[in-house]
Parts: C-alpha cells; sequence; structure tokens
C-alpha cells in the first residue's frame, strides 16, 4: 500500500485554557479530496494550521509526504499550498504582480514564472484582470486570485479553509471544477467548508472534527450517475421500494427475501437494508414481481452528505452524553 | 533579485516617489543655501542631518517596525511564512526592502551632509560623520523590526500602540548619540575620547564601531526572530554569545579612575566590572521577559522536554529571559566569590564590605519577583498589553509604595523595597525572599487553574483516529 501523503499520529494542541486538538490520528491517501467538516470551534482550523506546519502541536506527529512538520517545517511549506478562511492579498499590487511574486516566493525559476503565472491565472478565470489592481477586484475575483496564488507552485497537497466563502453560486460551480480538475492534475485536496452539499460535489472523503476529536473519516461512494453517497455501513445498502397501491404482504414478501436486514415503512412505501452484491439486487425485484406485488419503483436511497453528517454529530454526542467519563 | 526585496520596490518606489524626492529635497537645501548667503556650509549639514533623522530615523522606523505587523493585519503573513523564501531572505528583503523609501531619501541628505562638513572638517572626519549618521540610521531601523517581531511573541494582533511604542524605543535608540550633534550642530560632542578597558579611543570611531557592533547583533536577533516566525528552530548559542558581549562590552566602560566609583582603586575594578555585568544580565533578562512570549503552552512542552530529559528539545524552547537569569546567577555567583576589600574605602563611610554583595543577592531575588509578577499577569491572559499592566504594578511597588511608606515615616522600613538601603544581611534577604515566595504561591495556584481549564474537557474515544 503507497505511503499516505498526511499521516497525523496522536495530535495534540492547546491553547492555554484550552486543548483544541484531542491525540488526534488519521491519514489521508494521494488524490484523495478530502471534505472536512464540523461544528463551527471544533478545531479545523487548527487542524488544517498544523497540517501547513504554521503552528506548532502541543505534541504527536505530523507527516506530509514523508516529512515530518516539526523535523523540517520549511520543506513541508515548498510542498503545500493552504489558504485560510480570512486571507489577505497585496492590494496596491496589480493581480499579475501578485501572481508573480507568489511564484518568486516559492523559488520557481524566473524564466519559468510567466508560464505559472498565465496557467495559474487561467485556471482561476483571471487572464483578462491581470492588469487590474488587485485592490479594485470583487470579493469572488480576490478568492480566486488567493487560490491561484496558492497553487501556482503546483504543491501536492492543497489545504483550503473554506474556499467558497463569499462566492456566488457560479464561482462556486467553477470551484468545485477547479477541485476535480486538480485532483486529476495529482495534487491531494484537504478542503475545510461549511457548505456541504458543495463539498459533495467533489470530495471523495469526509473527515468529520467535533470539539477536537476526529469523529469519522470515511470514502464516499461514487454511484453511476457521478453523484456522491455517504456511506452509512459498507454491509448494509438503504433501498426504496414503491407499489402502485397498498399491499399487506408486502412485509411479509420481503422479509422472506434473503439479505434483506430490516423493513421500515407502511404497506405501499418502504425502505429496506438490503445486505449483499450490487448484482443480487434484482432478486428483490424478482421476488416481488413472482409475488404479484405491483411494485413501481425500486433505487438505492443515498444519504446526503449532510444527513451523513449531522447523524454523525448526533450519535457522537449522544455517545459522550452517556459516558462522559470514558473516554480515551 | 530576493521577490520580497523586489515586492517593497514595486510598492515604495514608484516612478513618482522616485522623481519627488530628489526634487524636494533639492528644494530645501536650495532655500538653505539661499537664507545662509549662498554658503554650503554649517546651517546646511544641519538641515541635511535633521532631514536625514526625520527621513531615515523616524519614517524609517515606522516602515521597519510596520513591515511584519501590517502584513499580518492585512492577514498576508501566513502566505509570506509558506514562501520557500530563506529566513535569511526574507530578514533582509524586509530590512531594507520596507523602509527602502526613506533610505533613498537619506542617501541624498547623506552626500549633502558630507559634502557640507568637507569646508569645516577634514575630508576623513567628514566621512566618519556620514558613517555613524548612516549607520545610526540602519540600526535604528532594524532595532525597530527587531522589537516589533519580538513583540509578535507576546500577541499577534495589531495595535498602533504597540507599533508606535516600538519605533518611540528605536528612535530613541537612534537617536542617542546623535542628538547632541543635531542641537549644536558642530560634532564636537563626538570628540570626546572613550576609555575602555584602559584604552582610550576616539569618540568619534568608538561610537561607529560600537554601533556597528550592536548593528550587526540586531541583524543576528532579527534573523533569530524570523527563524522562529517561520516554524525553525533556534538554538540558545546566539543568545548565550550576545550575552556575553553585552557583558564583556559594558564592563569595559568601567573606567579605573571612574567618577561614579570615585574611590574605586585599580586593583579592585574587576569586582566593579563583575557588579556591572551583574546589572546588565539583570536588564537584559527584564528586557527578554518584557517582549518574549508567557506562553503557557511552551512552558508545557518545556516541562515535558525536561521530564523526559529531550535536551535539545529544552535548548529549543528554553525562554531566553531564563537564559539570561543563569548568567544574573554565573555574575552573581562569582561576585560572591572574589575578595572584597577589608576597609570600606571603596563603597563610602556607610557601607560594609558586604554592601555591593547584600544588595545583588537582593535585587537578584527582586528580580526573580519581577519575573514572577510577568508570568503572573501574562500567563493565560487572552487580552494583550499584560506586560504593559506589569509595568505599572512594577512602578507602583518601585515608586509609588516606597513614597507612601516614605511619608508616612517609615524610612527605617524602606529596604522592604529597596535593598540598597538594607544595613545587614536580614534585612536584605528576607524582603525578596518572602515576596519572591508569595508571587511563587500565586503562580503555582494560576498554573494549576490554567491547567484544569485547558484538560476540562475529555476526549470522545479512545485512541480517536480513524483513517479511510
Amino acid at each position: 500500500m503507497a505511503e499516505p501523503i498526511v499521516l497525523v499520529e496522536d495530535l495534540v494542541y492547546e491553547y492555554p485554557t484550552k486543548r483544541a486538538l484531542h491525540s488526534v490520528s488519521c491519514q489521508i491517501e494521494h488524490g484523495s479530496i478530502t471534505a472536512l467538516v464540523g461544528p463551527n470551534g471544533a478545531g479545523k482550523t487548527t487542524f488544517l494550521r498544523c497540517l501547513a506546519a504554521l503552528d506548532n502541536p502541543f505534541s504527536g506527529q505530523i507527516t506530509i509526504n514523508g516529512l515530518k512538520t516539526q523535523n523540517h517545517p520549511r520543506d513541508v511549506h515548498r510542498q503545500i499550498g493552504y489558504l485560510s478562511d480570512l486571507f489577505g492579498i497585496y492590494d496596491e499590487l496589480t493581480v499579475q504582480r501578485c501572481l508573480y511574486h507568489a511564484a518568486a516566493i516559492h523559488q520557481i525559476p524566473a524564466a519559468q514564472i510567466p508560464d505559472h503565472v498565465a496557467k495559474s491565472a487561467e485556471r482561476l478565470g483571471l487572464e483578462t484582470r491581470l492588469q487590474e489592481t488587485a485592490g479594485t477586484l470583487s470579493r469572488g475575483l480576490r478568492q480566486r486570485l488567493a487560490i491561484a496564488q496558492t497553487i501556482i507552485h503546483d504543491p501536492v497537497l492543497l489545504l483550503l479553509d473554506e474556499p467558497a466563502s463569499g462566492l456566488d453560486p457560479e464561482a462556486r460551480q467553477s470551484l468545485s471544477e477547479l477541485m476535480l480538475s486538480l485532483r486529476d492534475d495529482g495534487m491531494t485536496l484537504l478542503v475545510s467548508s461549511h457548505i456541504l452539499a458543495e463539498l459533495e460535489d467533489y470530495s471523495s472523503h469526509m473527515l468529520i472534527i467535533d470539539n477536537g476529536h476526529i469523529i469519522e473519516h470515511s470514502m464516499l461512494h461514487t454511484s453511476t450517475s457521478g453523484a456522491q453517497d455517504y456511506d452509512t455501513s459498507p454491509e448494509a445498502v438503504p433501498l426504496r421500494i414503491c407499489l402502485a397501491c397498498p399491499d399487506e404482504r408486502l412485509h411479509q414478501v420481503l422479509s422472506a427475501i434473503p439479505g434483506i436486514e430490516a423493513v421500515e415503512g407502511d404497506f405501499q412505501e418502504v425502505t429496506v437494508l438490503f445486505q449483499g452484491e450490487v448484482g443480487q439486487r434484482h432478486e428483490i425485484i424478482r421476488h416481488l414481481v413472482e409475488s404479484c406485488v405491483p411494485v413501481i419503483a425500486f433505487q438505492e436511497q443515498k444519504a446526503s452528505l449532510q444527513e451523513a453528517y449531522l447523524q454523525k454529530l448526533k450519535v457522537s454526542r449522544r455517545t459522550v452524553a452517556a459516558h462522559p467519563g470514558g473516554q480515551g | 533579485m530576493n521577490p520580497e526585496f523586489r515586492r517593497n520596490i514595486w510598492l515604495e518606489l514608484t516612478t513618482h516617489r522616485v522623481i519627488a524626492m530628489p526634487l524636494i529635497l533639492s528644494l530645501i537645501f536650495g532655500l538653505t543655501i539661499s537664507l545662509s548667503g549662498s554658503v554650503f556650509d554649517r546651517s546646511v549639514s544641519h538641515v541635511a542631518g535633521t532631514a536625514f533623522v526625520l527621513l531615515v530615523i523616524v519614517w524609517g522606523c515606522r516602515q521597519s517596525a510596520e513591515a511584519v505587523l501590517s502584513e499580518i493585519s492585512t492577514r498576508t503573513w501566513d502566505h509570506q511564512r509558506l514562501s520557500s523564501l530563506s529566513a535569511w531572505n526574507m530578514t533582509w528583503g524586509k530590512l531594507y526592502g520596507a523602509p527602502i523609501f526613506s533610505l533613498y531619501g537619506g542617501l541624498f541628505c547623506l552626500l549633502v551632509l558630507f559634502l557640507s562638513t568637507t569646508g569645516e572638517h577634514s575630508f576623513q572626519k567628514s566621512l566618519l560623520i556620514t558613517i555613524l549618521y548612516a549607520l545610526c540610521g540602519l540600526f535604528a531601523q532594524s532595532f525597530a523590526m527587531f522589537l516589533s517581531l519580538a513583540g509578535l511573541r507576546q500577541g499577534r494582533a495589531y495595535t498602533w500602540r504597540r507599533s508606535a511604542f516600538y519605533q518611540v524605543l528605536a528612535i530613541l535608540m537612534g537617536l542617542q548619540i546623535l542628538i547632541p550633534t543635531l542641537i549644536s550642530s558642530t560634532f564636537e560632542e563626538l570628540r570626546t575620547d572613550i576609555t575602555w578597558y584602559g584604552f582610550v579611543f576616539p569618540g568619534l570611531l568608538f561610537y561607529i564601531c560600537s554601533i556597528a557592533l550592536f548593528y550587526i547583533w540586531s541583524i543576528i536577533g532579527l534573523h533569530q526572530l524570523m527563524r522562529k516566525e517561520l516554524q525553525i528552530t533556534n538554538s540558545p548559542l546566539l543568545w548565550s554569545l550576545f550575552i556575553v558581549f553585552a557583558l564583556f562590552y559594558c564592563s569595559g566602560l568601567i573606567k579605573e579612575d571612574s567618577t561614579i566609583f570615585e574611590k574605586t582603586h585599580e586593583e579592585w575594578v574587576w569586582q566593579i566590572r563583575i557588579y556591572s555585568a551583574c546589572i546588565t544580565c539583570w536588564l537584559i533578562t527584564l528586557f527578554a521577559v518584557f517582549f518574549e512570549a508567557k506562553d503557557v503552552v511552551l512552558l508545557r512542552r518545556l516541562y515535558a522536554a525536561v521530564k523526559s530529559r529531550h535536551w535539545q528539545q529544552v535548548g529549543y524552547l528554553i525562554p531566553r529571559w531564563a537564559i539570561a537569569f543563569c548568567f544574573v546567577l554565573i555574575s552573581l555567583a562569582i561576585s560572591l566569590i572574589l575578595p572584597l576589600p577589608t576597609s570600606n574605602a571603596i563603597f563610602g563611610p556607610n557601607n560594609t564590605p558586604d554592601f555591593f554583595r547584600q544588595t545583588l543577592v537582593s535585587q537578584t531575588l527582586f528580580l526573580l519577583r519581577d519575573i514572577g509578577i510577568f508570568m503572573l499577569f501574562c500567563l493565560g491572559n487572552k487580552r494583550q498589553g499584560g506586560e504593559f499592566a506589569v509595568l505599572i504594578y512594577l512602578s507602583l511597588l518601585y515608586i509609588v509604595l516606597p513614597q507612601m511608606l516614605n511619608a508616612f515615616g517609615g524610612e527605617d522600613v524602606l529596604f522592604i523595597f529597596y535593598s540598597i538601603l538594607a544595613e545587614n544581611w536580614l534585612e536584605a534577604i528576607l524582603p525578596g525572599l518572602l515576596q519572591t515566595a508569595l508571587i511563587a504561591v500565586l503562580l503555582k495556584l494560576h498554573w494549576q487553574k490554567l491547567s484544569r481549564k485547558a484538560h476540562s474537557d475529555v476526549p470522545i474515544e479512545e485512541g480517536n483516529s480513524a483513517t479511510a
């Protein structure tokens, strides 16, 4: 198995009167886009800043692309791009000079800088605004410029904290496309955002942080339609079945089918939890048709990222409430 | 070209400014010449010197102090910290880049200063005066940036008060030698010879060498602070070397026939030098404790490193004030070991031979108390400016309370605050010891409270780990 690009081991971060991260461990694979989600004050920004080697953890280790952040902070800085939620740009400089400076401070050879500037500007749709002063740009364009500066040196790992805040729907859409194109170019992305619907469009993994703990880190499935689906359980899949008219035999017929673990709903519309291969699902339809149950709809029920996130958060907090002292 | 230097040139040296600066200065100098009867002499050098001070020291210090602070307030600093620039490139790019416009103007002033002094002084002296001005300006700017970076350790929020405080300190440092020459405009003050370790140096040359040395140290300090900003660890070696340098430099200024120690016999001068070293260490410790981060998390990490005997880590984490305090203890120990004169000839008729020893021990205890007060008010304090509050409390302890005690007839117990008034070892040590112990107890309670707060929320699940 390939070495993960990010390896976090027992990371603890403390503020003077608060422990912000509690012995956090996780790993992020190359080429993934991980959605970092959690409530306000959960520790997302602190986590990202530790990964970016901007803040020193109290204890624990972070390895980025084989480099320990505490031992080789500057080497790590060269390999990553980090955009803070509260970023700034040099308002007095033109867009071109902002990008030129960003390329130069990442020690891109002078001869290659114009190419990098052009490529970055093109990726973010800024090629027509190169001569405009950064201070005159709208919020959305400033955001794009900030992202362009962050990716100008082609980092292997891109850490983005709330990159879509303040962007209009069209800009968000193009941001999603940019994320996927960066991933396709070989970057690994970790994106923190509160806009879960948008994360759903491009994320391959989800990392939930609450109160300084990682409460979930899962892969998101990609269905044939291309949409992401949150994997609540790798074994059981929820399936929704609708009938043309109520049939009292529905629950009885379904319960008899191998692989069906639970049935919920009335006599016309039910959700069943099916454990088995995708190829075995047609067995359910066959059984229903052979039993003359008037089935008109059969589909996998997808939990949205938001639903899954809220569900995980609820479960985690219930656990804390039930066992306040039983934690490691 | 250094990208940070180039960025500053883009921002500061616009075409308009490049043309306007020499134009305005030419008009000022031209007006001065016409008012002084078309003579290119002392009045012109006075104006050139003043213009240099205003441009390079006053304005330049502002630009230097704000170089990083403004980046923090406009939130571009993290972007810079994540760059691939080395700490040295970042240091000089900012040091000479941020005040580049004032330096540009300063060059014209220096040229005029040099030319206008050649009529009255020799070529060599004119050159030395010009170099002195240039060094004072550069040192003030570098010291302003050093203070602002050191101040970042206290807290990263930008306030104009903090920035102004750093600027004023740096301007005073830069002006300390130039002020008399600016007032008189004769440069006669610089002719006074200086004795250092018994060697007599021409004043002007000694000032130039001294400022050049402190300028180099300020750049080294700046580089060390920049390394820290870029998350690179620093060993305590350079700081220790600076303390040794400062002790050596300051002790050399004690003269055998000093008017301060007018009864000092030549054979006791080394004892006096050790005492002066101890006092220099107190000042460096106070400077460090004022400017350095009073970070409870850092101290916890240090404690953990000591417990696990990771000495290299201890070296990286140990506060600079603690290192300076170690030097206080070393110089104090040497002071106590060195033989003292049996007569009271040195210290005056009212003091016992032990007077200096008592004062040094007692004052070291007071220093420990003061460090404790800084920690008490600044550790875990979310609001910035705790250091300034401590300065007010210290002024109460050193000025207001003793004066009140004196006013109410408590002259006999003033030794509680002024160890210099103690008449025996008990009076010298007991007040400092008790006050230090009291602060230590309060500090321990404060530390425990902070630790309880930090660890009040407990982890959710065992291991708290996840992999995709």
